[in-house]
């Protein structure tokens, strides 16, 4: 192809912002292939590579690299390499060893024939029976419907927050800001059970809000929360801060440029939000409900509580490993299902993204601050989340109320009793002594959620920019993978880590690394997927401006994309620390004495009954996570602020861009 | 250049460049240094320079480089349960109880326990899953159909402890049952429990027997658990088919159907409902619904006129423990009488399994309880099982409400 020198020049040209109407076909993720030549093979400007007679040997080697299709910096052969190796060493070889031991097993044991060897893949989650009307249907359909309707609910709501918290007049104050982001973010902080329990006090049959509205409509209470609609519910509430932060990063990336064109062509902003921004937020959006769907595949406390009869993939898989019918092949037929349900939602939202391009960030600057949402639509964002913000500020309320209560339901009396039971201080002598129960397990969690947090941010960042900036074979099975890795549930790979990592070479069991690990493994894809959604937005000539000037990979993901992938960065250390310390069905069977979690803790109290210490414990715990997410987000953000200074040298070329490039 | 003395302090390069010699700047230079400050000038930091950049982030890398050492270091360090002379502990009883116990040992013989306390269904899944290489030394208390289990699987060893002899009769045949590979140490006995307020409420006669349940007065009032997913509630079916005979049994939990509002996931959630209110009656063990009136719910118990079942709670020595004397010590330990009678203390209230260890006051007291010789080796075995899970399945669970 006769690229090189229309490549050279557009790289030299005054860039502008390639925009989701551009008629050219270029990859979402990685250069066009026009200017693939430019970065892979450095010629002079307007030299060419035809075969002459005098060519020098380097060129030559250049070119036979060029035909090759791995990459060729060390950098990347390097973070590729280690990225298949980790994934094939903490997340094939377990699955491998344990579940398709578990299948094969059952394979065999099961009798002859075609229906006896099909029966293995538990056919019955997909049953119909609930259509003919005299029965239920399968569990497979349940998962389905509810993930559907958890994924678009909670995609609705953390986009409203989203465009409420960057563009609403209201929320960009300090304190309106602050107050919006610390309610959109503390349903992440979710103790086990410890929610659902919340919900049953306030919207149960005898619950506080139930008995209310009985009171003063008439209505009378039901049991309307056990089942899918509770369930939704809670899942709701559970997920829509992980739409947020995935939603927030892309929206306060959208060029404003291109809206402020569209108002110059006189189009309402309505029109303009309809026509030109919500088709640029495409990227979260889609990343949002793939996120969104999976957590409720993998949910996994909240169908206990609150499911009823409702039967879902998750519980079904638990109680086919520990349930009274231990059946180990049943568990690894109903993991494969759930995994092939998330890669087919993988699919279907790489096939509605396409290869368009989402560029937001190009290598001009000279933006200018966003336009404010139109009124209406401001109006009506804000009608949405108003009952989420209540009920969640509701039933974290009672969450902390619980803990100082003597008995909920019972006795109202306040007491401090039970915070003393888990988180007594002895001040003796001048010596600290840390008599309550719950410290040796909160300290822990604490220890080892920070270290798994800076590991799981940087592998999520490498891991994003290998996968949206770096071509190379296999690059959409290792992004397939990495999905599926997010999608299995806990029970499973908990499982699978305690048999694998039991024996030489690597004996892990009852050490706190298989915990780091398991943590790592599991949050990571959630930082990768916002980081390749950040990567879209970020217009690849950077890179190539950063080639042009003779740095390498390294130096330009350093220097050119970190500083830009600042909030995808943020969101995948705090997501990583928050469900490191709030993991549930992975750890229960990874924990042991010396290394003792929270969650497994709180488990531990709430099926002795001991309710009043279990919702003091996760009182406390919501609090410590909430503040340093909080500061953490805070020290994230601190240099953003001075963004929104007025530009000092209006006739410099390119200038500090406001909030919406950074 | 005149012009210059307008510009502030600090101005971008290129008009340095201008003030010194703009003629021999070459326009590839200039061009270079236009591309350098738009890229620098992309970062928050603005025209602040490149050179703040590195600040910044090398301490973030060293800080990085340093935790992963430290986890590497630190953190995989061997484990002390493999390396010390510590027992470890599996247990399946409450929280409290496991605790008591722990200490306990601790105190008297000065050796280390590592307890760790997971669900009989899970404890049963790891060591299956750790067959190889045990974690544990020792299983103590859970449902003893899941240590039937283990024992049939092969994964623990069989022992007869000195103690033996001083057992109740039912935990003797149950070691026999389990070929001594378990032993009983405590029995929980089968019953209903319901709130009082709330049946006042509804004009309903408290349940005093199994047919009572059918009462048109408890539609969607009562609760019992999934015998799927709970060893309480395959116990309770299993107790029905040996009180009333398989169709008989079927036939009832058939019409038990209409009034039951959820078949719950775990054995003792029916009890916690019925605490709450938001149900009004539970089937589930004895012990555990004494301890909900004990916490302070308006809960009373009440066992079935007809005859009751029970669970016994086993304990196992795990096969290829890596401390087995220890293990042995720790056997025998939990089988003496005044280490059974601590029992009250941890709020547990099943029935010790020890003759001479005192029963605790608020326990259900077996005298004026009728109760059926509960096969366990005919409904522990796994055919049946299946056989009879099946059968719920299709005839009382496909019909739920």
């Amino acid at each position: 192809m006769p690229a090189k020198p229309r490549a050279t020049v557009d790289a030299h040209a005054p860039g502008h912002a390639r925009s989701a109407t551009s008629d050219r076909t270029r990859g979402v993720d990685g250069p066009p292939r026009a200017t693939k030549s430019a970065t892979s093979e450095p010629t002079d400007i307007g030299g060419n590579t035809a075969a002459d007679a005098n060519i020098p040997a380097n060129t030559l080697r250049m070119r036979l690299s060029a035909v090759s299709p791995w990459p060729n910096d060390g950098f990347t052969r390097t973070v590729l390499f280690a990225t298949v190796a980790a994934l094939l060493v903490f997340v094939v070889w377990p699955l491998v060893n344990s579940s398709f031991g578990g299948l094969a097993s059952a394979w065999h044991r099961a009798g002859s024939g075609v229906a006896a060897k099909l029966g293995v893949l538990q056919p019955d989650v997909w049953r119909l029976a609930c259509l003919r009307g005299d029965g239920v249907c399968g569990s497979a359909w349940h998962t389905i419907a509810l993930g559907v309707a958890s994924a678009v609910s909670a995609t609705l709501l953390g986009t409203a927050l989203a465009l409420l918290a960057a563009r609403h007049w209201l929320a960009r104050s300090r304190v309106g800001g602050a107050l919006l982001r610390g309610i959109a973010l503390l349903p992440v902080i979710t103790p086990p059970f410890a929610v659902g329990l919340a919900l049953i006090l306030l919207l149960g049959r005898n619950g506080a809000i139930t008995r209310g509205v009985a009171d003063l409509f008439g209505i009378p209470a039901g049991r309307w929360l056990y089942g899918p609609t509770g369930l939704w519910l809670a899942q709701c509430l559970a997920f829509t801060p992980v739409a947020f932060l995935t939603v927030l990063g892309v929206v306060q990336r959208l060029p404003a440029v291109l809206e402020e064109a569209a108002a110059t062509l006189r189009a309402t902003r309505w029109q303009t939000f309809r026509t030109v921004t919500l088709p640029m937020m495409r990227p979260g959006l889609a990343n949002a409900l793939l996120l969104c769907f999976i957590e409720s595949l993998a949910d996994f406390g909240n169908p206990l509580v609150l499911g009823g009869n409702f039967r879902v993939l998750s519980s079904d898989l638990y109680f086919a490993v520990v349930g009274a019918e231990q059946d180990p092949g049943r568990a690894a037929a109903l993991a494969l299902w759930l995994l092939l349900l998330a890669l087919a939602v993988f699919v279907l939202q790489r096939r509605w993204l396409g290869e368009r391009s989402y560029v937001a960030v190009g290598g001009k600057g000279g933006a200018t601050t966003a336009l404010p949402l139109d009124t209406r639509l401001s109006w009506g964002l804000t009608a949405l989340v108003t009952p989420w913000c209540l009920l969640t500020a509701a039933v974290y309320g009672t969450l902390l109320a619980g803990g100082f209560v003597t008995l909920w339901g019972v006795d109202f009396h306040w007491t401090s009793a039970h915070l003393v039971d888990v988180f007594g201080i002895d001040i003796e002598g001048g010596s600290l002594r840390l008599t309550g129960q719950a410290w040796p397990s909160a300290l822990e969690t604490l220890r080892l959620s920070a270290i798994a947090a800076p590991l799981t941010a940087a592998a999520a960042v490498l891991g994003g920019w290998l996968i949206a900036r770096r071509r190379f074979p296999g690059r959409r099975l290792l992004e397939a993978t990495l999905v599926a890795a997010f999608a299995i549930p806990g029970t499973v790979i908990g499982l699978a880590y305690a048999q694998t990592f039991n024996a030489a070479p690597l004996m892990l069991t009852g050490t706190g690394a298989i915990l780091v690990l398991s943590f790592v493994f599991r949050n990571m894809p959630m930082g990768l997927r916002t980081t390749v959604g950040a990567l879209a937005q970020i217009d690849p000539s950077l890179d190539e401006a950063s080639a042009t000037l003779r740095a390498g990979q390294w130096t330009t993901l350093r220097r050119v994309l970190l500083p830009l992938l600042r909030p995808a960065c943020a969101a995948a250390l705090i997501y990583g620390f928050v469900r490191a310390a709030t993991a549930v069905s992975a750890v229960v069977f990874l924990v042991s004495a010396d290394h003792d979690l929270a969650t497994t803790y709180l488990i531990g109290l709430i099926s002795n009954g001991s309710y009043g210490p279990a919702l003091a414990y996760a009182g406390v715990l919501v609090v410590a996570l909430f503040v340093i997410v909080v500061s953490l987000e805070g020290a994230l953000r601190a240099g953003e602020r001075r963004l929104t200074a007025v530009p000092r040298y209006p006739h410099a070329v390119a200038l500090p861009a406001k909030e919406s490039l950074t | 250049m005149l012009t210059t003395q307008a510009l502030p302090e600090k101005t971008p390069n290129i008009a340095n460049e201008c003030k010194n010699d703009a003629a021999h700047v070459s326009r590839r230079a200039r061009l270079a240094a236009r591309l350098k400050s738009a890229v620098a000038s992309l970062s928050p930091r603005g025209v602040g320079g490149v050179g703040a950049r590195r600040v910044r982030v090398l301490p973030l890398i060293t800080a990085m480089v340093a935790l992963t050492a430290t986890t590497l270091g630190t953190v995989l360090l061997p484990s002390h349960a493999h390396a010390a002379d510590r027992l470890s502990l599996l247990c399946s009883a409450d929280l409290e109880w496991c605790q008591l116990m722990k200490s306990r040992f601790e105190k008297e013989t000065g050796i280390g326990v590592a307890m760790i306390r997971k669900s009989a269904g899970e404890a049963l899944a790891l060591l299956t899953a750790q067959r190889a290489r045990p974690q544990f030394d020792i299983w103590w208390a859970g449902s003893g159909d899941s240590h039937l289990q283990a024992a049939f699987e092969g994964l623990t060893d069989a022992y007869r402890s000195p103690a033996l002899s001083q057992l109740q009769p039912w935990a003797q045949r149950f070691a026999q049952v389990g070929r001594d590979r378990t032993v009983g140490v405590y029995q929980g006995l089968l019953g209903i429990g319901y709130n009082v307020a709330e049946l006042r409420r509804r004009k309903v006669d408290a349940p005093r027997c199994w047919r009572d349940l059918l009462a048109p007065g408890l539609k969607g009032e009562i609760q019992i658990a999934n015998p799927n997913s709970s060893g309480t509630a395959y116990v309770a079916l299993a107790t029905l088919v040996q009180l009333m005979g398989e169709d008989q049994a079927f036939a009832y939990m058939r019409s038990l159907n209409a009034n039951v509002s959820q078949y719950t996931a775990t054995g003792v959630a029916p009890g916690e409902a019925a605490s709450r209110g938001e149900a009004s009656v539970a089937i589930e063990f004895l012990h555990d619904l004494v301890k909900q009136r004990v916490a302070g719910f308006d809960i009373a118990t009440t066992a079935p006129c007809e005859g009751t079942g029970y669970e016994i709670g086993g304990m196992s020595l795990v096969a290829g423990a890596a401390h087995p004397a220890i293990a042995k010590q720790f056997y025998d330990f939990a089988l003496r009488a005044d280490v059974q009678s601590l029992a009250d203390q941890a709020h547990a209230y099943q029935l010790p399994s020890n003759s001479q260890a005192a029963v605790p006051k608020q326990a259900p007291q077996p005298s004026g309880i009728k109760l059926i010789d509960y096969d366990f080796a005919r409904y522990g075995d796994p055919a049946t099982r299946k056989r009879l899970l099946q059968r719920w399945n299709t005839e009382i669970y496909a019909h739920a409400r």
